[in-house]
């Protein structure tokens, strides 16, 4: 057989060697879980503390902002971990990696692909939050409270900024995830920085804390401040990026 | 563009390789020519699955050099974050092998044509190839169960059909025995030992089993510390080995003193029997002939040959 000799099968092929691995997983099921989870959860509570039918547009907001506030706190970081721990797991646990590599695939690209499948599967699942939270609202609006778009329109629009800077903690959880097999490292590593984000998030530090940049993004309390956690997200993703690609590969395959 | 060779399909020259200050790898030279199905021996500890890994790509030797087909596998390339040179594989000589290293590495939640869809997708082969691989391997038939539900024997085979996807030169396997029942090891020998007149591929296997190294290599060799102590196709070494005999006779006395007489070593076991021990093979019909034509009778004649684990053992004892 004559084989066409490509050094480096493209990005997408590796991309979709990735997405394969992960068929009948519970990482994909993660993706829909776990939103639902939020949304299910700040539901309850607002049918619980007040009634439907006075629900007005203070309780739609602090409804929506409930929703976010759970997800971009405490649900994203985890999210992120489990995720990143889940696709490089996959190899941790099955030796995936010997397989890999021997083959020909190039590392970089190896790990390019599995962090574009984290980011992917991040992105799925902010879709499938809004997705849910307006399943939520049309449910709670047939069972008597009152119509909403408003909250529900902004809250989609700020969803790219939420995807725009969970990047550093996405980049700094798959480094981990990659570099270390057991889960509860990448685990441990995203409890106790989720634990700071209260802390860190609201001084003026919050800056030096990429955990805070998806809450600043969300939650901010101006236009301004939201915009400066997008644009540091991204120069502080650029950064980690090509410090983590080169040292994951250093570590992956000596020489 | 890469040359195609004529020689060997492997060649290793001069390869070093230290850990945490302990030389796993001495300055090792092999050559594993095309077509022959090559046994690599050695006690634990010894380097093979290191040499395994440099021949893989896994591991970077530290000094040295992998021809694949007549195509270095190494070049010396200074990284961003390196101060010095180091060797790094050439990924585009990975298309021309199949490595197998240690444990299979499957993933239990797919199905097996899954399984090695995913080589043909890195490759840029035909989904064809998965139908092809699996029938070399006898497992046509389980293309759609899920790899959690093998046995370790069906899984090897798989793990070897992936070695096998796109037609490689040179397949590259550590232990691809270990850990398998009677049955499977029988299945994956044949399967090895029938590969190179089959597709034409060079099995190059590490082994600790060394009535398997007998049974299907047509070369072998054995690394000590290292480097490589002794190298052979099995049929020189055969050729090479020397035979035990006992013989039945009518008068072990008279037999002994003919034997003597001719420069052959024997031990009276009792008044009827001898043995002549270290006995070149083509010494025993001589050695018949001559207690024959001297008078002596002659009953019986057994012969033992040396195995390879008896040779192999003799040669690890210190």
């Amino acid at each position: 057989m004559n084989i066409p000799i490509n050094p480096f099968p493209g990005l997408s092929r590796l991309l979709a060697v990735e997405c394969l691995k992960l068929k009948r997983t519970s990482t994909l099921l993660m993706v829909f879980a776990l939103p639902f989870l939020v949304v299910l959860f700040s539901t309850g509570l607002a049918v619980k503390s007040q009634n439907l039918a006075g629900f007005d547009a203070q309780a739609w907001q602090r409804w929506w902002m409930g929703v976010m506030a759970l997800w971009s706190y405490f649900m994203l970081p985890m999210f992120i971990a489990l995720i990143t721990g889940a696709i490089n797991g996959n190899e941790h646990k099955n030796h995936g990696w010997r397989l890999m590599l021997a083959l020909p695939v190039n590392l970089y690209s190896l790990y390019i692909a599995k962090l574009l499948l984290g980011v992917l599967l991040t992105a799925s699942a902010l879709l499938w939050l809004w997705l849910s939270g307006l399943l939520a609202t049309l449910l709670m609006t047939a069972l008597g409270a009152p119509g909403e778009t408003e909250y529900g329109m902004v809250l989609l629009n700020a969803m790219p900024a939420l995807m725009l800077t969970s990047l550093p903690v996405l980049i700094i959880q798959h480094a981990v995830s990659w570099r270390f097999g057991n889960i509860i490292v990448p685990l441990s590593v995203a409890v106790m920085a989720t634990m700071g984000i209260v802390q860190i998030g609201s001084s003026e530090y919050w800056v030096w804390y990429p955990w805070s940049y998806m809450t600043m993004s969300a939650m901010g309390g101006t236009e301004e401040l939201r915009h400066h956690a997008v644009w540091l997200s991204l120069a502080v993703a650029t950064g980690l990026f090509w410090l983590s690609t080169l040292l994951a590969a250093s570590h992956k395959r000596a020489g | 563009m890469l040359s195609q060779p004529s020689e060997n399909a492997l060649a290793l020259n001069q390869i070093s390789k230290t850990y945490a200050g302990k030389q796993v790898l001495s300055q090792l030279n092999l050559a594993v020519p095309y077509g022959s199905v090559f046994a690599f021996l050695g006690n634990n500890g010894e380097g093979k699955s290191t040499t395994i890994r440099v021949l893989t790509g896994l591991e970077a030797p530290d000094a040295g050099s992998v021809t694949i087909c007549g195509n270095s596998l190494y070049t010396k390339r200074r990284s961003l974050l390196s101060r010095t040179a180091r060797f790094v594989p050439d990924y585009r000589l990975l298309h021309r092998l199949g490595g197998l290293i240690d444990a299979p590495s499957l993933y239990p939640n797919l199905t097996a044509a899954e399984f090695l869809s995913i080589g043909c997708r890195i490759k840029g082969l035909p989904v064809s190839e998965i139908d092809r691989v699996l029938a070399v391997v006898s497992l046509t038939g389980a293309a759609k169960r899920h790899i959690g539900q093998f046995s370790l024997g069906m899984k090897q085979r798989l793990a070897i059909a992936h070695t096998l996807l796109g037609d490689p030169k040179l397949l590259i396997l550590d232990e691809p025995t270990n850990g398998l029942d009677p049955s499977g090891i029988r299945d994956i020998r044949q399967l090895l030992s029938e590969l190179p007149a089959s597709t034409g591929t060079t099995v190059f296997f590490s082994t600790h089993n060394l009535d398997e190294v007998e049974k299907m290599a047509t070369r072998f060799a054995v690394l000590k510390d290292g480097r490589i102590r002794f190298e052979s196709d099995i049929p020189s070494w055969k050729a090479a080995q020397q035979f035990n005999m006992t013989l039945e006779v009518g008068d072990a006395n008279a037999a002994h003193t003919v034997l003597l007489q001719h420069g052959f070593q024997s031990t009276m076991t009792n008044p009827n029997a001898l043995r002549v021990e270290g006995l070149p093979r083509d010494e025993q019909p001589r050695l018949h002939a001559l207690l024959v034509n001297e008078g002596i009778e002659l009953f019986q004649s057994y012969q033992s040959k040396t195995s390879l684990e008896q040779w192999f053992t003799n040669e690890h004892t210190d």
